[in-house]
């Protein structure tokens, strides 16, 4: 009998290596799909959406840390000069230090960038089976765990549109978010052990550096069982546990200080991700009712699977303490996992659909908290579906049920396979040729009459002829005037690229500097009469790129014309009939504008004297010194919310640059 | 499955029919709202309008000439109107004439309510079908919720009745019902069997000819095999009459029809589907809309009858039940139509896709029986609790697409989205205030229900009616082409383009492929041969719309454009005169014979049955690009000043 067992064990074991390395197997089939090693090592920025912005981001924290050894800058190229790395990557730090480390043995930092995001894929079965083991899951419930972290990362909608877009540090944060609440639940559990304690220290430290949106999504599940456990923790574990706390704190002090102080240009905006209660209900039949809420298209098979499994599997844990004869006995009873989970799945759904109802939270993009409540809700789903899914369960079925089973996967097939495809439109076999009846009928398309258009959503390079029109902007631009970008992500690859001063990039820049943004101004870049030309003068315009028709703009034959078109007229380059210049007040040019630093030259008047003072069309900032003898005073302006430079007094040559003193407020 | 089970009482069952059927009637009533049957426009389905267009023609036909069958001069330069293309048309025909004539109604109303009174139908003569294949009352209710289920909401079936096939959904449908009458005819004949399968065939294949296709070999096959099994038994002289009756009540077009099958042409273009398109079929993916109806696959009803219907077959074979075999080649047949023959060379045009509907109609029946034997108490008390949950997990998977099914058929049941605020909400900067009102989207494009021809279209039509100068009307987009016809008295060029005449090659946009639309000198050759005197644009066509030698813009209503030939050419290849032209009647005047030939030919396609009278006969003139050729007309002996070609029938 015992030999018997043994075998059986073997066997068992054999299995669930063969199955997990199969499941690894293809999850980094998938990742390698998804990430392209030749665009990872092209050392080329991946340039999807977000990343194009967290590449811009990257290249300003290597270049200040390289001049000043801080991660934020005074930007005089982005938005007429903005404070950069202050308040809009607090949550990108930890990718902006990773690839100064690499940069610092000689990675090329585009690849050390691009690494980050296959790194991130890479993980993910790997944590999946940390997570496992944190929460003690069998064998069997450890495998399907990975496999559907796995499908979870590809094949559910949000999950993938995170990676894909570019919010993979809330990716990763998702992913150690729940490693963090199975380090604090063994902590709480193995209180000799120090391990998981020191694990969760320094899992919860980088998390703080990296994202600290996630404290939102595991405040509630850890906050309960510490709770729950805190009379049975002895002084030391409490201790350790502050510290824990104590460390995260500091670690946000890389960031965090400076945000503090700038936190007075953001604005009470926010844009996306924001859905209300009744999105639950169109998550559930995958309608897609709003992109800019849950992503482009909505494919919720593999969360709706773990919601329910997670959900019965929670019910089963609560139900066994339910026959015992007191509360004690019941709690005991009851399986310890059960009020984590309960808090993490409520916590993070409540935040997900009822969090636009509070500014506070509505600014952090609540749904986002849907990766978190997926990948923690998955844990009891595994210990379920491993469960049901035993060959002991199927055997002893009778006829017709098997074939009502069978009938019932047959039902759902299609749904997966189409999950699948819409991600991996290179494989499908669909010709593709009914985009445009597609893109017409938008309730059709909701009730899914056609497909919601859709695009390879596998990362790219940046198309080639960015380079192009980089190029040509280059040999054209120089200092006599700035680049309206309409394409976000074009705008975002000028500005990290290259010395091209642009007005453009991510439009909903939730700070005062965006009012320097055309399409923030207004959507379509409608400017009636002479607003447009008092825009264009303003911030000095030389030229407008255009990728998308605004035919109101492209048709102000008053203020634009025609010079160039890129990418087969898909991008077109319109230059300004104003005469831009830099100078608001007085006379004299821009001799150099670079990361912290603005040199100019002031002419005198015809009188042959200096003005008393200028005034640049640069943002102001309360950290810009003057040299030589000179002060930087802020002159207000009616439409833009953050101001001009004033160089007081005017002098020949004069230089603007950051002196970081962040005393008063800048 | 065949083990009796416990039956639902009367009222229970009268219960769940109304249930169903109100809901049946319900979204029937949404989709084809009277409002809209009541309007004198036709409904904007595209194949809407090639029907009333040929109803029309018919009508007109009939009153006059007594005929069913004509020459239409005014379309294509001169097609037989009745003959080969509207053999899909018969019922739909003398439906909303026999109203128009009974009743007094508008000829365009009867027309428009064959569609509302078909659908109305199509469960209860499915539910019928079930009852005369022994389905108990259990089962035949199921039967009839799942074709209820895939009537509103299965993309081909759906397609046809909101395009304008609606004949095809009909014969679909009563093939079914005649299939299984004569299959209970065969194992228990009797006169009023015979009489209600021969009158149900009849009225199938009156509906649409490819009735026929659909039950040649289940009804062949079934016979066969109950004459080697049961050789006393089978009624032949019963099974003889049924076809000779239903021959016999559509010999009045298929005689014609067979008299000119010369003009045949293979125009096979839209539903082409192979082997593979099974598969992306059931995991509704779209590889072609051409193909597959303009629409991404919703098949959930039709692959989960046909799954079910499989499952009901393979336990009726084991249980020697011989229904199996009338099912297996009803839907086999079918589906064999629907997926391979569009690999046949010559079959093609027989649009294979349409054939998933009677399979997915035959399958809805007979799926109810295996559905009937799982959805029981007793099996789903035997399961374990962890299959249970392994099912209920499946099943709650199934339901988004249950869900994208009911929106597929109803869009307005989801609420549409508020707009959404991004930068649209977002404070602007003061003192750059530039409202700008985002409309979400054209509201107009978020029903499935039919609508009315809309009032642009209507406003063209009248302006081309108004057109002063004689000569032909190119129309590009085969639908206005259509409607253009029996809204104006103008002569059009255009409309459906595989109508599997010969005649279609009058037809400038019948292929893209089509030199005459991709060389210049073939374009103008083709304007002077056909006497196009104006051309109506909808979609941008870089090749044509540039020539402005050989057109000048004229004018804009809507998306269409207008433009005028510059030609000065006339309706004579040869010679000179004036034409009027009417249906099966070209009358000349002032005609002058070519002086050399001392014939005269007209710019008209040539038919044989076309008589010249006085004093002068015709004959066919080959013409490049068109297999038909023109008239010609010489005198006997010299040409008269007058005459008048007439369809001699």
């Amino acid at each position: 009998m015992g030999g018997e067992q043994a075998t059986l064990e073997r066997r068992s074991r054999r299995l669930f290596r063969g199955g997990l390395l199969a499941v690894v197997a293809l999850h980094v089939t998938l990742a390698l799909y998804f990430v392209p090693p030749s665009v990872v090592f092209s050392k080329k920025p991946i340039y999807d959406i977000d990343y194009a912005l967290h590449w811009y981001h990257v290249e300003r924290a290597l270049e200040s840390w390289r001049g000043a050894h801080k991660l934020w800058s005074y930007d005089p190229h982005v938005l007429a000069g903005h404070a950069a790395g202050a308040l809009e990557d607090v949550s990108f730090k930890a990718v902006e230090l990773w690839v100064i480390a690499l940069r610092a043995v000689n990675v090329h930092p585009a690849v050390a960038f691009n690494l980050f995001a296959l790194l991130v894929h890479l993980l993910v079965p790997l944590l999946a089976y940390l997570v496992g083991h944190l929460f003690r899951l069998e064998r069997r419930q450890r495998l399907v765990l990975v496999v559907l972290w796995s499908m979870l990362w590809y094949f559910d909608s949000f999950v993938h549109w995170v990676w894909f877009c570019g919010m993979i540090s809330w990716a990763l944060a998702s992913q150690l978010g729940i490693v963090a609440l199975g380090l604090l639940y063994r902590s709480l559990e193995e209180k000799t052990k120090k391990r998981y304690i020191i694990g969760l220290a320094l899992v919860t430290s980088f998390l703080a550096l990296h994202h600290p949106f996630i404290a939102l999504s595991i405040a509630a599940p850890a906050l309960a069982i510490y709770i729950r456990d805190a009379r049975r923790l002895g002084l030391r574990r409490h201790a350790a546990l502050v510290g824990c706390l104590a460390l995260s704190v500091l670690a946000t002090m890389v960031w965090l200080p400076t945000a503090m102080k700038f936190a007075h240009y953001m604005l009470k905006e926010d844009s996306f991700l924001r859905p209300t209660i009744d999105y639950f209900l169109y998550d559930l039949f995958d309608l897609t009712r709003s992109p800019d809420q849950t992503g482009p298209t909505t494919r919720t098979m593999w969360r709706v699977l773990v919601l329910a499994a997670g959900s019965v599997c929670l019910w089963r844990w609560w139900r066994a303490g339910r026959t015992a004869a007191s509360a004690a006995a019941a709690a005991e009873a009851r399986d310890r996992r059960t009020l984590l989970f309960f808090a993490l799945g409520a916590s993070t759904l409540l935040l997900a659909y009822t969090g636009s109802v509070l500014y506070v939270t509505r600014v952090t993009q609540p749904y986002r908290h849907i990766v978190p409540m997926a990948l923690g809700m998955a844990v009891p789903a595994a210990v379920l579906l491993g469960d049901l899914l035993r060959p002991t369960q199927l055997r002893g079925l009778s006829r017709p049920a098997k074939l009502l089973l069978v009938f019932a996967v047959l039902m759902v097939l299609p749904r997966f396979v189409r999950n699948v495809l819409l991600f991996m439109p290179s494989i499908e076999i669909s010709k593709r040729d009914t985009d445009q009846m597609r893109s017409r009928h938008s309730r059709l398309r909701l009730a899914g009459y056609f497909d919601s258009p859709t695009y390879e959503m596998r990362q790219r390079k940046p198309p080639k002829y960015a380079y192009r029109l980089r190029r040509w902007l280059n040999r054209h631009v120089g200092q006599s005037g700035r680049v309206v970008v309409e394409d976000y992500m074009l705008g975002e690859f000028l500005a990290a690229t290259s010395k091209i001063p642009v007005l453009g990039g991510l439009k909903q820049r939730s700070f005062h500097h965006g009012d320097a943004h055309l399409f923030r101004v207004d959507p379509g870049g409608v400017l009636p009469g002479k607003q447009l030309e008092s825009y264009l003068e303003r911030y000095a315009v030389r030229y407008v790129v255009m990728t998308k028709l605004y035919k109101q703009l492209e048709w102000r034959k008053d203020m634009l014309k025609f010079r160039k078109a890129f990418d087969r007229g898909r991008t077109r380059v319109y230059e300004t009939r104003i005469k831009p210049d830099y100078f608001k007040r007085g006379k004299g040019r821009i001799i150099s504008q670079t990361l912290n630093r603005i040199d100019g030259e002031v002419f005198a008047g015809d009188d042959g004297k200096l003005p008393a003072s200028v005034e640049l069309r640069f943002h102001w900032m309360g950290t810009l010194r003057c040299l030589p003898a000179c002060r930087i005073e802020r002159v207000p302006d009616n439409d833009d919310r953050v101001g001009f430079i004033r160089v007081v007094p005017a002098r020949p040559r004069f230089t603007i640059y950051n002196g970081y003193d962040l005393s008063k407020r800048p | 499955m065949t083990a009796p089970k416990p039956s639902n009482s009367k009222a229970t069952r009268l219960a769940i029919f109304f249930v169903i059927y109100g809901l049946h009637v319900a979204v029937v009533f949404h989709a084809i709202r009277p409002s809209v049957i009541e309007s004198p426009l036709n409904y904007e389905g595209v194949d809407y309008q090639t029907h009333l267009e040929q109803t029309k023609t018919i009508a007109y036909l009939l009153e006059r000439y007594g005929h069913l069958w004509g020459y239409d001069p005014n379309l294509l330069a001169g097609q037989p109107a009745g003959l080969i293309f509207d053999v899909d048309n018969k019922l739909h025909f003398l439906f909303s004439y026999g109203i128009h004539r009974l009743t007094g109604a508008r000829l365009i109303v009867a027309f428009k309510l064959f569609p509302l009174i078909s659908s109305l139908l199509a469960p209860l003569i499915l539910l019928l079908a079930a009852r005369m294949l022994r389905l108990d009352w259990r089962q035949s209710l199921c039967a009839f919720g799942l074709c209820v289920f895939i009537w509103l909401s299965d993309h081909a079936t759906r397609f046809m009745w909101g395009v304008g096939m609606i004949s095809f959904a009909t014969a679909s449908y009563l093939s079914v019902l005649a299939a299984a009458l004569f299959f209970r005819y065969l194992t228990e004949p009797s006169i009023r069997r015979l009489a209600a399968t021969a009158l149900t065939l009849a009225i199938a294949l009156n509906a649409h000819v490819w009735a026929f296709a659909i039950l040649v070999v289940p009804l062949i096959g079934t016979y066969v095999w109950h004459w080697r099994k049961c050789e006393d038994k089978t009624p032949h002289i019963g099974v003889w009459a049924i076809a000779l009756v239903a021959l016999g009540a559509n010999l009045y077009w298929l005689a014609p029809a067979l008299r000119f099958f010369k003009l045949v042409a293979p125009s096979g273009i839209v539903g082409q589907t192979g082997p593979w398109y099974l598969l992306t079929d059931y995991l509704e993916v779209l590889i072609n809309a051409f193909n597959t109806f303009f629409s991404s696959p919703h098949t959930l009803g039709r692959f989960g009858a046909l799954f079910a219907a499989f499952l009901t077959l393979r336990s009726m074979r084991r249980e020697d039940d011989p229904r199996w075999r009338l099912g297996a080649l009803a839907i086999g047949w079918s589906l064999f139509l629907a997926f391979f023959i569009a690999l046949i060379p010559g079959l093609r045009e027989m649009e294979p896709y349409r054939f998933v509907v009677p399979a997915t109609l035959f399958a809805a029946v007979l799926a109810a029986p295996w559905l009937c034997s799982v959805a029981t108490r007793e099996l789903y008390a035997g399961l374990s609790p962890a299959v249970r949950a392994l099912l209920i997990f499946l099943l709650l998977l199934v339901v988004p697409r249950v869900a994208g099914h009911i929106f597929y058929a109803v869009p307005e049941l989801i609420p549409y989205p508020s707009s959404t605020a991004t930068l649209h909400a977002l404070p602007r900067v003061p003192g750059l205030q530039s409202p700008q009102q985002v409309m979400a989207t054209d509201l107009s494009q978020t029903t499935h229900s039919l609508r009315p021809v809309p009032e642009i279209a209507m406003k063209l039509a009248r302006y081309i009616d108004r057109l002063p100068e004689e000569g032909r009307i190119v129309v590009q987009h085969w639908a206005l082409g259509e409607l253009l016809r029996h809204t104006t008295n103008k002569s059009i060029l255009g409309g459906f383009p595989d109508r599997r005449l010969k005649h279609e090659a009058a037809h400038l946009f019948r292929r893209p492929q089509d030199p005459r639309l991709n060389s210049a000198t073939e374009l103008a050759h083709y304007l002077v041969r056909y006497n196009a005197r104006y051309l109506v644009m909808t979609d941008f066509h870089a090749v044509i719309e540039f020539q402005r030698r050989l057109f000048e813009f004229k004018h804009k209503i809507g998306p269409h454009r207008i433009y005028r030939v510059r030609h000065r050419g006339n309706y004579f290849m040869r010679g000179n005169g004036n034409v009027r032209a009417l249906i099966n009647r070209i009358e000349v005047r002032d005609a002058v014979a070519h002086k050399d030939t001392q014939q005269l030919v007209l710019r008209f396609h040539y038919l044989r049955t076309m008589r010249c009278r006085p004093r002068c006969r015709i004959f066919r003139v080959g013409i490049p690009f068109d297999d038909v050729g023109f008239i010609g007309v010489e005198g006997t002996p010299t040409l008269p000043r007058t005459f008048i070609l007439e369809n001699g029938y």
